[in-house]
């Protein structure tokens, strides 16, 4: 008789309970899941190896969850002690008093540590993960990542558990008939149904002979050693079928076993092949990246950007010695090399810029200079014209006061249009002849 | 924890059932709440020499936090063994397996070993003082009974 309360059995039930607790809140997966790891108990998990005694639990007799150690170094599982304390207060390995509170701390991190370590079969083994990993990830294992943990069935108003696997296939609660044995069973446990407990489940392969279950006929059917199946050197021609079990057989003697080496040396000539292509069109365009570097730059004064122009180029024969592992390397090295041209660019456009305004500069400040000149020339001019302009008044008065009564208002304007004619004549004169100051 | 119980029963039962100390040996473990043991003792103590006696263990729900009910089993070829602190209906005084006495480290084979090495040194072939009135008025369970441990030299 097997023990009533096997640790699977603990854990479905505890699982069923969180879940039920569980099922009237948002039904997504990670909810599901973190109940289930909330009711997973470690010390339900089955370990893969012997553990070490030492890391067993005086009380319970598995290794530790969360162990505590007292002041008299013995370690319990924190639970066990509890329990135990309360019936008891003494240690329950030496009987020396014991306070829980003050005289028991958590175990050292060394304990905790080893038992990290401890390989654990995942809880849901019996429903079909066979993953077996430390027991420190155990949890978040089933919380998240199992597709056998139970989680609530996505449907809202169904309430059942199903494995996570069957999370988007919607609600799995439905009834149906085992297609073998006519029993009614769930669709979400049918095919644990048809594996383990249909009384038809197993049949006898027509060809082998061997019994398999049913519902994996596909998979025995691969692996069937009276099946038919093509020959391995069908990619190259053989057109013929034959049993697993007289593939070998048929191997030795099929027509097709020269060509088939061959055609293996084939395939693998071809793929170097492209392989080299490939390698081959790198290089092209390496080279013509190359060529197209060694262009002038479009400055007038290209002597100086040419002589730039060297120093990269030597500094990228030795790039060029590395081949390009990748395409993204060629392109990364191509920016590179565009990058430095833009830089010798733009210097060389800074040196052609100051150089463009040292001349500006230097036309400018000569026509300052004349500007100047001219400008004292003006005044120069002006001061002779109003002393001669004065010259001429003082002459007039001295003539009007003269003649006052023959000179009417004609001669006057006669007088005006002389006066007019000499200082005209004067400006002419002063143009064409501009004095040396 | 009401599972700790059986699960650490499993273990023992697992455990004892592949190997268990010389002069013990397992009768019937049939469920996880009582289980059968033979004991011997094996030196060569008159009292005891080529007799095999039965243990009974009953277990409750909170064992190991509390201590398992073991007595001695009367049968035509097991019979109660002479013991100044074993009555004749097979109730055993020994404080290992009253509430003070018991510690959760213990297990049942430590207990079969306790009480093989009580009968081993034992040299006095008689009942306890008043067995034949404790065993025609005692109607309590043995893990009820208030013993006195009057004698510590055993």
């Amino acid at each position: 008789m097997p023990p009533p309360n096997t640790p699977e059995e603990g854990l479905v039930a505890t699982t069923t309970n969180a879940a039920t607790n569980t099922a009237t809140l948002a039904l997504r997966p990670l909810m599901g899941g973190d109940s289930a790891a909330a009711a997973l108990d470690l010390r339900a998990l089955e370990y893969e190896d012997s553990v070490d005694e030492n890391l067993i639990c005086p009380i319970c007799r598995v290794p530790f969850v969360t162990p505590v150690i007292t002041n008299c170094d013995h370690v319990f599982c924190h639970k066990c002690i509890v329990q135990a304390h309360a019936l008891n207060p003494v240690c329950p390995v030496d009987r020396l008093p014991l306070k829980l509170v003050s005289e028991t701390r958590p175990a050292p991190k060394i304990i905790h540590n080893q038992l990290d370590n401890l390989s654990v079969r995942c809880p849901n083994n019996s429903r079909g993960c066979t993953l077996i990993v430390s027991r420190s990830l155990v949890e978040n294992h089933v919380a998240r990542y199992c597709e056998k943990t139970l989680v609530p069935c996505p449907h809202p108003s169904c309430n059942k558990l199903v494995i996570r696997r069957d999370i988007g296939k919607g609600c799995l609660h439905y009834d149906v008939e085992c297609e073998y044995c006519e029993q009614v069973t769930q669709k979400a446990d049918l095919e644990e149904h048809q594996d383990t407990e249909c009384p038809n489940r197993k049949t006898e392969c027509e060809l082998c002979g061997t019994e398999y279950v049913r519902h994996k006929w596909e998979e025995h059917s691969r692996e069937c050693p009276e099946a038919e199946t093509s020959c391995k050197f069908a990619l190259f021609g053989c057109e013929q079928h034959v049993k697993r079990r007289r593939l070998e057989e048929h191997a030795l003697r099929c027509a097709y076993r020269v060509v088939g080496p061959v055609g293996e040396q084939l395939a693998e000539l071809r793929a170097e092949l492209n392989t080299l292509q490939e390698r081959d069109r790198l290089k092209d365009r390496r080279i013509k990246f190359l060529e197209n570097r060694g262009f002038p730059l479009p400055t007038p004064t290209s002597s100086e950007p040419i002589s730039d122009m060297n120093l990269p180029e030597g500094s990228s024969t030795h790039e060029d010695t590395a081949p390009y592992e990748s395409r993204d390397q060629y392109f990364l090295s191509l920016f590179e090399a565009m990058e430095s041209k833009v830089e010798r660019l733009s210097s060389a456009l800074n040196e052609v810029e100051g150089r463009h305004s040292m001349m500006l500069f230097n036309e400018s400040s000569q026509i300052k200079d004349q500007l100047t000149e001219i400008r004292s020339t003006m005044g120069v001019l002006g001061m002779h014209v109003r002393w001669l302009m004065n010259f001429r008044l003082q002459e007039r008065g001295r003539a009007g006061t003269s003649a006052p009564a023959m000179s009417g208002p004609l001669s006057n304007n006669h007088e005006n249009i002389i006066d007019d004619n000499i200082s005209r004549r004067m400006i002419v004169n002063l143009r064409e002849h501009p004095p040396r100051l | 924890m009401a599972n700790l119980g059986p699960r650490r029963l499993t273990k023992e039962l697992a455990k004892i059932s592949n190997s268990l100390p010389p002069g013990i040996t397992l009768v019937s473990a049939d469920n996880l709440e009582e289980w059968f043991l033979d004991i011997q003792v094996l030196d060569q103590n008159p009292i005891y020499a080529g007799e095999t006696y039965r243990l009974k263990f009953k277990f409750s729900t909170s064992y190991p936090i509390e201590p398992p009910e073991v007595t001695f089993v009367k049968l035509d070829t097991r019979p109660i063994p002479m013991h100044p602190h074993i009555y004749s209906n097979g109730i055993i005084c020994l404080d290992l397996l009253g509430s003070q006495g018991w510690s959760p480290v213990q297990n049942v084979e430590s207990v079969c070993m306790s009480i093989q090495s009580m009968l081993t040194g034992n040299t006095k072939n008689e009942r306890p003082p008043g067995d034949e009135e404790f065993v025609r008025g005692n109607r309590l369970r043995p893990r009820d009974i208030d013993f006195y441990y009057h004698d510590n030299t055993v």
